[in-house]
């Protein structure tokens, strides 16, 4: 079990390292050179990694909002 | 234009940021007991472990191969788990906290917010998430990088 101000302070913090994590994955977004020096199918693959990267960071972020508000709003003290 | 040095570092930073990520989910599930929130940590927590497979096989690509820090990578095991680095120091039991990044028979790699000496010996406690019993091992630090400001990558060679 966890304390609910603890558990608070954590999902804190995991939501604003995915927003940290967004902003490193994104960091050569608007170089067109980024990817010069890889073969094509090695480029396709990148870009769809890191497109996944980035959705997941941002739907992850928006989840734990969720569980902030929701785990905030709760009743117990431990979960 | 990036060189291929600098994409390895990028996407090794990349690796880093996700594995954190499953520890840090690793973490939370081990001490949660509200179903509700556990079944939301424990999708993200599969999404990240699956992310985390494709940033390796990035860093396999033809185009990155060799250019890497630990350029053995090919033949070491990717396992997540805790390790513990025990010391003596002034006649009392020291401990370092890391998490582990991949290991052979010979060689361990961890990071840790925790910089080690080049040369420093250490006995190793290695818990993986997938295993049961804790390995137990003595060994140096072979190499250390800073991955992020204030959190560095090492690799120990164990005692043969």
């Amino acid at each position: 079990m966890i304390e609910k101000e603890v558990l608070l302070g954590a999902l804190t913090r995991c939501a604003e390292e995915e927003i940290r994590a967004l902003s490193f994955f994104s960091r050569h977004d608007a170089d067109p050179s980024f990817l010069a020096g890889f073969f094509p199918n090695e480029r396709d693959r990148i870009m769809e990694t890191l497109k996944a990267l980035k959705q997941e960071s941002a739907s992850c972020a928006e989840t734990y909002m969720g569980l902030i508000k929701s785990v905030g709003e709760a009743d117990q003290d431990a979960f | 234009m990036l060189s291929k040095n600098d994409h390895v570092r990028y996407f090794e930073q990349i690796a880093c940021l996700e594995r954190q990520k499953v520890y840090r989910l690793f973490d939370l599930l081990h001490d949660l007991a509200d179903v509700y929130v556990v079944k939301f940590l424990s999708g993200m927590l599969a999404d990240a472990q699956d992310l985390y497979g494709r940033i390796l096989s990035i860093l396999q690509l033809e185009s990155l191969a060799e250019g890497g820090a630990d350029k053995r990578l090919v033949n070491r095991r990717s396992a997540l788990g805790k390790v513990r680095l025990l010391f003596s120091e002034r006649g009392t039991t020291q401990e370092i906290s890391a998490c582990c990044v991949n290991y052979t028979h010979q060689g361990l790699c961890f990071e840790s917010a925790n910089r080690v000496a080049v040369g420093a010996q250490y006995e190793v406690l290695i818990s993986l998430f997938d295993q049961k019993e804790t390995m137990r091992c003595t060994g140096k630090i072979a190499w250390v990088k800073e991955t992020f400001p204030g959190f560095f990558t090492a690799g120990m060679q164990f005692d043969t």
